[in-house]
């Protein structure tokens, strides 16, 4: 009790001794004939930060009394860089006659430098472990932060999930402002916006929304910018965070918004009208609303010839329906409706089933259950040890468990198709949410057969169909619209010179994407 | 989401009230059934169901021989075996057969029935009307007539096909052949229930190679004199309505088959005042009018067909234009005559294998009004007129 109580003491005493430095190093920064500012200034950084390891503190002082301390925390700062164009001037500064002030260290140190006047220890805290240095001087009013900031972060490499075959080879890192630039060196735009947030109440983390003025529409924009301010959580590591919490339908499996790393693909999604959210430390850009017609779209699409563009698009549809429901038909056919096969077909199927000691669609749980442990291992494992598992896959999965009559050869062949047709959705949250999918609808064909399947198959349109993101519906009306224009970048991919309008999505005022008659002459 | 979640439980669970939901039947377990030979029982008033089951197991397997327990390789079990079993309806046969198979018997897959001789001159009419009464029985499963009993039929071997249904798909596909094209379940059905056409069917035999075929045991046909039993085409059975009335051979069925089916693609020998030509029949289109006349109906039938020239004996010098004309004319001369023929056989018989009596409800409903009542006893009296047109293609050089 007395332990518990001195322990609570001491909590609360630490904690107002950090308010107390904290108060002396504000007033210090408000009421420059203050002395031993620099000094209050330090006091207060290092015990707000706990006197962290990391952090280095230079406190100099001038012959006429006058201090000076220079704060940062080393593992964020380029440290040539700061001793170069801050500590040499500033030694050379404080070496002449005329104390430091202010004005004299701006153009003798800092002349092309980014800088900022902050007036609070929160702000100067906050500027501390964005891997600013911190310079105080005694007697003047505000401390600088100067942005000599060197995060560790990796450089510009190949997509490593949406590779194409033409097309630009960069994608995002874990470094905002290098996503930032990827994005403006392809659109030298003065209507682009962005718009900059801290979220997360403990990382204060960087989040970016761009978005195209004039292009994407206000209502979105508006609410975008609702939504993001509206998070309040104590850390945001990546883009998946922000996903789940401006999600119209929290629930569905499907996602509310589309991913990517691809910079290009972005760019390409900023011009139809689409919503940029850009986070610290992830390279994955999120972007509103959330489309069906997106999520079936690889960037490679536009950079091939639009035959070529088109068939690779529709042979997607294709893979998404056999992603979704080829092992549940496999499984109410051959359990509930033989007869729809042909006889060779049946014979290959029941040959390849006589032995077979477990029910098809126990068969397909099975099987489609090792496929997902396989490839959930596949993406955690080392991958000195990918190989070893991709044999031992290969061995038990396929070759022993078919010698062994656990499962059919057929089985393999479907589990296979299904899987190799996942990969063909271009967008992974969604193929994920589509594999998902594959489970109930087996046990649905294995109770009711095809009217099993047709009722999943219908419940998931009807989901698919009710969804909203951002107040848009995630299956566009281009879908089923009988008007052909519609269709032009849904089902299939027009010509470039045939798509003039942008997306239904972007603004209404947006206008044409190109005047009429860019048809290449006959 | 979850309101949307709780409606579609609501239906699922609606759907356990459903009959049929639970009527699962695993792949695994069935007995896939090829073809069905139908044949009289040996109690009177009985019919004898010939079911030919396949072992899926054995039927895919590598190597596997062809026939019904065949004679045709004595190293491996054959594909399939014929189980025959005898009672008052199909339905009760079935039941007979179900019990001495330990899987379920499944039809849904069968592709051929075919009916023995002489169950076919008593009348199918019953046996299709049970036929029809099977839900899983396919309306496009073809129908064969046996020259003799069905069972015979489906117990004979293939050189080539190793199940039963795929020799009479091969017939079927086939556009040469001694029989017009395979006629459907549905086909039949609609043929038996109006009047002013007759179904005709591919006649099936079994050959032994001029040994008599004996049937050993179930299952296994071997010829008496050696060889190996092999299923042939070897004419055209004539119905009238249901029941078997004769037969055509080979060579009367080709006009019948020219006329009726897409199956063209015969060969045919012409003598001409020189010497003979060897053409083959590449496509046949024809037109059909009946005209009601004061001496009675007639029918003209009009053949436009285009064949090949194969074969000249003797080879004579290069041909002349008007010689070629001379051939054309020979050719359709000589289809004039054999399509007569043949039609005047059918009509003799009083079978209506064309139709003609729906051209005329089709097109003269007064005078079918007047004839329908008795349009059986009508056909032999009607007066057949052929005109052919022949175009010969390939002819080789010409001066």
């Amino acid at each position: 009790m007395v332990a518990e109580l001195a322990r609570d003491t001491a909590v609360r005493c630490e904690a107002a001794l950090r308010d107390i430095a904290s108060l002396r190093a504000d007033i210090s920064l408000r009421f420059p004939q203050v002395d031993e500012a620099a000094a209050a200034v330090a006091e207060a950084l290092r015990v707000r930060l706990g006197a962290p390891a990391d952090l280095t503190v230079r406190e100099l002082r001038h012959t006429s009394g006058r201090g000076v301390a220079v704060l940062y925390l080393a593992p964020l700062v380029d440290e040539a860089l700061l001793q170069q164009f801050v500590l040499a001037p500033l030694a050379e500064v404080l070496a002449e006659e005329e104390p430091p002030t202010a004005a004299r260290l701006r153009p003798a140190i800092l002349p092309n430098w980014h800088l900022a006047e902050l007036w609070s220890t929160d702000a100067l805290v906050q500027a501390l472990l964005a891997g600013c240095a911190v310079l105080a001087v005694d007697r003047e009013p505000a401390a600088l932060s100067l942005d000599v900031a060197s995060l560790p972060h990796r450089g510009v490499s190949d997509p490593k999930t949406e590779p194409t075959v033409r097309g630009p080879r960069d994608s995002f890192t874990e470094d905002l402002r290098v996503n930032l630039g990827l994005v403006r060196a392809r659109l030298r735009s003065d209507r682009l916006r962005v718009e900059r947030f801290n979220v997360g109440y403990v990382s204060h983390t960087d989040v970016l929304m761009l978005h195209l003025e004039g292009v994407a529409s206000p209502d979105i924009v508006t609410e975008a910018r609702q939504r993001l301010s509206r998070i309040d959580l104590d850390a945001i590591l990546e883009t998946g965070y922000i996903e789940e919490l401006i999600d119209d339908n929290p629930l569905s499996v499907f996602p509310s918004a589309w991913s990517t790393e691809r910079p290009d693909r972005v760019t390409a999604g900023l011009l139809s009208g689409y919503v940029a959210m850009l986070v610290e430390g992830t390279p994955f850009v999120l972007m509103v609303p959330g489309q069906l017609a997106a999520v079936m779209q690889s960037s490679e699409d536009y950079y091939v010839r639009y035959p070529q563009a088109a068939v690779m698009r529709m042979v997607r549809w294709l893979a998404l329906l056999i992603t979704s429901t080829l092992p549940a038909l496999y499984v109410a056919i051959t359990t509930f409706h033989p007869e729809l096969l042909p006889p060779a077909l049946f014979l290959s199927f029941a040959a390849a089933r006589q032995g077979v000691p477990i029910p098809v669609w126990m068969e397909a749980v099975l099987m489609e259950g090792a496929f997902e442990i396989l490839r959930e291992a596949g993406q955690r494992m080392p991958r000195t040890v990918g190989q070893t598992v991709s044999i031992v896959g290969v061995l038990v999965i396929g070759q022993a468990a078919v010698a062994a009559k656990i499962v059919s050869p057929i089985m393999i062949v479907i589990v296979g198709t299904t899987a190799i047709s996942s990969f063909a959705v271009p967008n992974i949250e969604f193929a994920d949410a589509v594999r998902l999918l594959r489970f109930p609808a087996i046990f649905l064909a294995a109770v009711f057969g095809l009217y099993g399947l047709v009722l999943g198959i219908l419940f998931v349109g009807i989901e698919l169909l009710d969804r909203t993101s951002f107040g848009e519906p995630f299956v566009t009306r281009g879908f089923f619209s009988a008007d052909e224009q519609r269709w032009k970048d849904v089902w299939w991919r027009a010509p470039w010179w045939l798509m003039r309008q942008r997306p239904a999505l972007a603004a209404a005022d947006a206008g044409p994407r190109q005047p009429s008659g860019q048809s290449p002459p006959a | 989401m979850i309101r949307s979640l709780g409606a579609v439980v609501a239906v699922v669970c609606c759907a356990l009230l459903l009959s049929g939901c639970w009527d699962a039947i695993p792949i695994e377990e069935l007995a896939y059934v090829s073809s069905i030979g139908l044949d009289l029982g040996q109690a009177p008033g009985t019919i004898a169901l010939s079911l030919a089951i396949v072992n899926p197991v054995l039927a895919q397997a590598p190597g596997a021989t062809a026939g019904g327990g065949g004679g045709a390789s004595s190293s491996s079990q054959a594909p399939y075996y014929v189980l025959t079993t005898q009672g008052p309806t199909i339905g009760e046969a079935l039941q007979l057969a179900s019990e001495e198979t330990p899987r379920r018997i499944f039809l849904g897959e069968v592709q051929a029935v075919v009916f023995g001789r002489t169950l076919a001159q008593q009348g199918v009419g019953r046996v299709l009307d049970d036929l029809w009464r099977i839900p899983e029985m396919r309306p496009a499963v073809l129908m064969f007539t046996a020259a003799g009993s069905a069972q015979e039929v489906l117990e004979a071997a293939s050189l080539l096909e190793q199940l039963p249904h795929n020799v009479f798909l091969g017939f079927d596909r086939q556009p040469v052949g001694a029989a017009v094209e395979g006629v459907r379940l549905s086909d039949v059905q609609d043929y038996l229930t109006e009047p002013g056409i007759d179904p005709v069917m591919p006649l099936v035999g079994v050959d032994c190679s001029g040994a008599r075929a004996t049937p050993a045991r179930s299952g296994v046909l071997t010829c008496s004199g050696g060889g190996t039993p092999e299923v042939q085409e070897v004419g055209t059975a004539l119905f009238q309505g249901d029941r078997l009335v004769g037969t055509l051979t080979g060579n009367e069925s080709e006009p019948l088959r020219w006329l009726m089916s897409r199956r063209v693609g015969s060969d045919v020998a012409i003598t001409y005042p020189g010497g003979q030509l060897w053409v083959r029949i590449e496509q046949v289109s024809h037109q059909m009018r009946v005209l009601d006349e004061p001496g009675g109906l007639r029918v003209w039938l009009a053949l436009s067909v285009e064949a090949v020239l194969r074969g000249i004996e003797p080879q004579g010098p290069v041909a002349t234009e008007s010689l070629l004309r001379l051939w054309q004319d020979d050719v359709a001369a000589s289809l004039r005559t054999t399509v007569e023929g043949t039609l005047r056989r059918t009509l003799a018989d009083r079978v209506d294998p064309l139709g003609i009596g729906w051209w005329i409800e089709g097109n003269l409903p007064n005078t079918w009004g007047a004839v329908r009542a008795n349009w059986r006893s009508e056909l032999p009296r009607l007066d057949v007129a052929v005109s052919v047109q022949v175009q010969l293609r390939n002819v080789g050089l010409v001066r």
